[in-house]
């Protein structure tokens, strides 16, 4: 029997279709208790991934174990795992009921449990029509329901917010932190960080089917080095003073605003106000996460430029069990003006995961992103286009505030 | 393994196919029974007008004719039971619902085992309909003089179940090799009503009876010639040795069943076809990748 630990765990998974690796050497655990986000851009594996996890595609290399066992020897499966893996597995013209009541049977567990799990996906209503005629939003509910079914201790979603109406993602970001929280695990799957930034806690980031990162997502959003925008009545006194108290890394932006990376807010207004300057404007920046994930899997779609190797500071973290970064680090040019890219290196200890993880033999297998497109490009995200800090972004989606057991309300 | 066994047979009952099938499937028996024997009634009269059959004191009137008829009945009429099987797995592939399938089955070698239970038990259930329409069609259409005795019933009845089901399970297992509802269905129809009938004739001897199709119609139309070829003594005293034989391959060839061996060897030949093709089916969807 399996352990019941709700530990997913992954290791050196490789994946070959005819001459395409679609998967290379991945590892990574997945904890229970947490939401672990499991990123990429599309095409980067993740799909691949998960259905080796469950069973249904078998490795070239590697393993993976659910609960300390490979998925075919967990028994009566159902039970421990529940996947949603695709909005379109269901007979056209069987109804949403009938449908979950195939599975209860060969999962066994009573009938009831179709109508609880309609319920809790808000789809009682829609329960007797034919999932055929259902919506893209309706069908992934119905996948969720079909995945609920056993009561699982592992939920695994690909891609589960395709087709959600915003209200339908708020209602599912509630109910996979509170499945979370009962101490069982949840692993999501997404090629939009913004989408499951708010949920989870974890996130494996892979990219051309390797990992680029793996750890939590708090280390990697304090590994951003914030930055102070500051408009200043007098610039060039307030730059003085700064360099004064020992900041150097000021930057003016085009707008003619002051970009100061290493100090918080608070620092440079104190300092302002000693020099009497006159402050207009002052707000912290923090890089959004998002374009940190676009630069880790970049190089996705664009060919292997010889010469860049991982961007400083974004690739692995040096030490902790990856390989040291490859030549071509810090290509001449390359560095942005006074901002040290090391800032955006996830913290040193990020890389100590739990047991089970194996340190890549090949330092080249991290070479990634291969194809870090240009200085511009980090320029470009220094120069101060994106002056609205990006957390407004993130707040413009709704919060979970639903409770789990509300239901998804809407087209239901 | 009785929880997948009753999943399956809510798959089945909760889709339409079944009946979508069955329906044709009667309406076919019933026609090909009635039809055929009513057919052999109008033969049988021209040939006792005919002034041969007067001359040689001939008569062809008792000889259990509807048997053969039922024996064609149950060899086309199986091809509904073809298409049945075929969409046990293939459909699921197709439909995408074998993702949910094998996640919540033990493992690919239990949830197989599982369709093959549940689809013999439709398959026999497919050949109970089949025969029983076909019985009454021939108790309707036939004259009470040809009709075989219980016993000689039994047995041609027994085989047109056992035929129904391998053809389930023979076209689960094509089903399971192509993955695709529509290259197993095409290809089995194909096969069976096209291709093996013109192989067949360009065949000698037993040949075509070592062939899928000519096998399965060993299976029933052997059991059928023999009991009318039993009789073929009764026809005229002047029918014996060559003119027997002949008479005999005749009547096979009536029956559908032409250089079709004994109907229990043909029965296991047809049977060592559908495990090839249960065991290739299985060992495909063992490899397969559902992505």
């Amino acid at each position: 029997m399996h352990d019941g630990s709700g530990r997913i765990v992954v290791q050196g998974l490789s994946k070959q279709f005819g001459p395409i690796i679609a998967v290379n050497n991945l590892s990574f655990t997945v904890e229970p208790g947490s939401v672990t986000g499991f990123l990429g851009p599309n095409g980067a594996g993740k799909t691949t991934t998960l259905r080796m996890l469950l069973g249904l595609v078998r490795p070239t290399a590697g393993a993976s174990t659910i609960n300390g066992l490979p998925f075919e020897q967990l028994g009566n499966p159902g039970r421990v795992v529940g996947a949603v893996l695709e909005a379109q597995g269901f007979h056209p013209t069987r109804t949403a009921r009938n449908h979950l009541r195939v599975y209860a049977a060969a999962m066994g567990v009573p009938d009831q449990r179709a109508d609880q799990v309609l319920e809790l996906v808000g789809l009682a209503e829609a329960g007797r029509r034919a999932a055929g005629g259902f919506s893209l939003g309706m069908k992934q509910r119905l996948a969720l329901a079909t995945a609920l079914l056993g009561d699982p201790q592992v939920l695994v979603l690909d891609e589960p917010a395709n087709g959600l109406d915003p209200e339908g993602i708020a209602w599912l970001r509630a109910f996979l932190q509170s499945y979370a929280r009962t101490g069982r695990t949840v692993l999501i799957s997404s090629h939009l960080l913004a989408e499951i930034e708010q949920t989870v806690d974890q996130v494996v980031i892979i990219s051309r089917g390797q990992t680029v990162y793996y750890g939590s997502l708090d280390y990697l959003r304090q590994s951003q080095q914030s930055r102070v925008l500051v408009q200043a009545a007098d610039p060039q006194s307030l730059v003085a003073k700064l360099q004064e108290a020992g900041v150097n890394a000021i930057e003016p932006t085009p707008d003619g605003r002051l970009a100061i990376t290493g100090v918080d807010r608070k620092t440079v207004a104190d300092l302002a106000m000693a020099a009497s300057i006159a402050l207009y404007d002052i707000q912290q920046e923090n890089v959004d996460l998002e374009q940190l994930f676009f630069r880790l899997t970049q190089g996705q779609y664009t060919g292997q430029q010889p010469g860049y190797g991982a961007p400083p500071g974004y690739g692995p973290p040096p030490g902790a069990g990856y390989g040291p970064p490859p030549q071509g680090y810090g290509t001449p040019g390359y560095g942005a003006p006074g901002t040290p890219p090391q800032g955006y290196a996830p913290p040193q200890d990020y890389g100590t995961p739990p047991q089970g993880y194996a340190p890549p033999a090949d330092p080249q297998q991290y070479q990634q992103p291969p194809g870090y497109a240009a200085p511009q490009q980090y320029g470009q995200q220094y120069g101060g286009q994106p002056y609205a800090p990006p957390q407004d972004k993130q707040q413009a989606a709704p919060p979970p505030e639903q409770p789990p057991s509300g239901g998804w309300g809407g087209n239901a | 393994m009785g929880r997948l066994i009753s999943a399956e047979f809510r798959k089945i009952l909760t889709t339409k196919m079944w009946w979508a099938l069955l329906i044709p499937t009667v309406a076919l028996a019933a026609l090909w029974s009635i039809a055929g024997n009513a057919l052999i009634g109008l033969v049988l009269d021209s040939i006792n007008r005919s002034v041969v059959a007067g001359e040689l004191r001939l008569n062809f009137n008792n000889l259990p004719w509807s048997t053969l008829i039922f024996a064609r009945t149950v060899n086309i009429t199986a091809l509904f039971p073809i298409v049945f099987g075929a969409l046990a797995l293939s459909s699921e592939i197709n439909r995408r619902t074998i993702t949910t399938s094998y996640l919540t089955a033990p493992n690919r070698g239990s949830l197989l085992s599982a369709k093959l239970i549940t689809y013999a038990i439709w398959g026999l259930g497919f050949g109970v309909v089949i025969t029983g329409v076909a019985s009454i069609g021939t108790f309707i259409g036939s004259r009470p003089e040809q009709l075989p005795d219980a016993v000689s019933w039994l047995e041609i009845a027994g085989a047109g179940i056992l035929s129904c089901m391998l053809w389930t399970l023979l076209a689960m297992g094509v089903g399971a090799l192509f993955g695709s509802p529509i290259g197993a269905i095409i290809s089995l129809l194909l096969y069976t009503l096209l291709v093996e009938n013109l192989v067949g004739t360009l065949l000698p001897d037993n040949w075509p009876g070592i062939l899928i199709n000519g096998s399965a119609d060993g299976l029933t139309g052997s059991v059928a010639s023999q009991l009318v070829v039993d009789k073929v003594s009764s026809i005229s005293p002047f029918i014996n040795g060559e003119a027997q034989q002949l008479f005999s391959d005749l009547i096979r060839a009536g029956a559908g069943a032409r250089g079709a061996f004994d109907w229990w060897i043909s029965a296991l030949i047809f049977a060592g076809w559908t495990a090839v093709f249960a065991v290739g089916g299985w060992l495909m969807s063992k490899q397969r990748d559902i992505t």
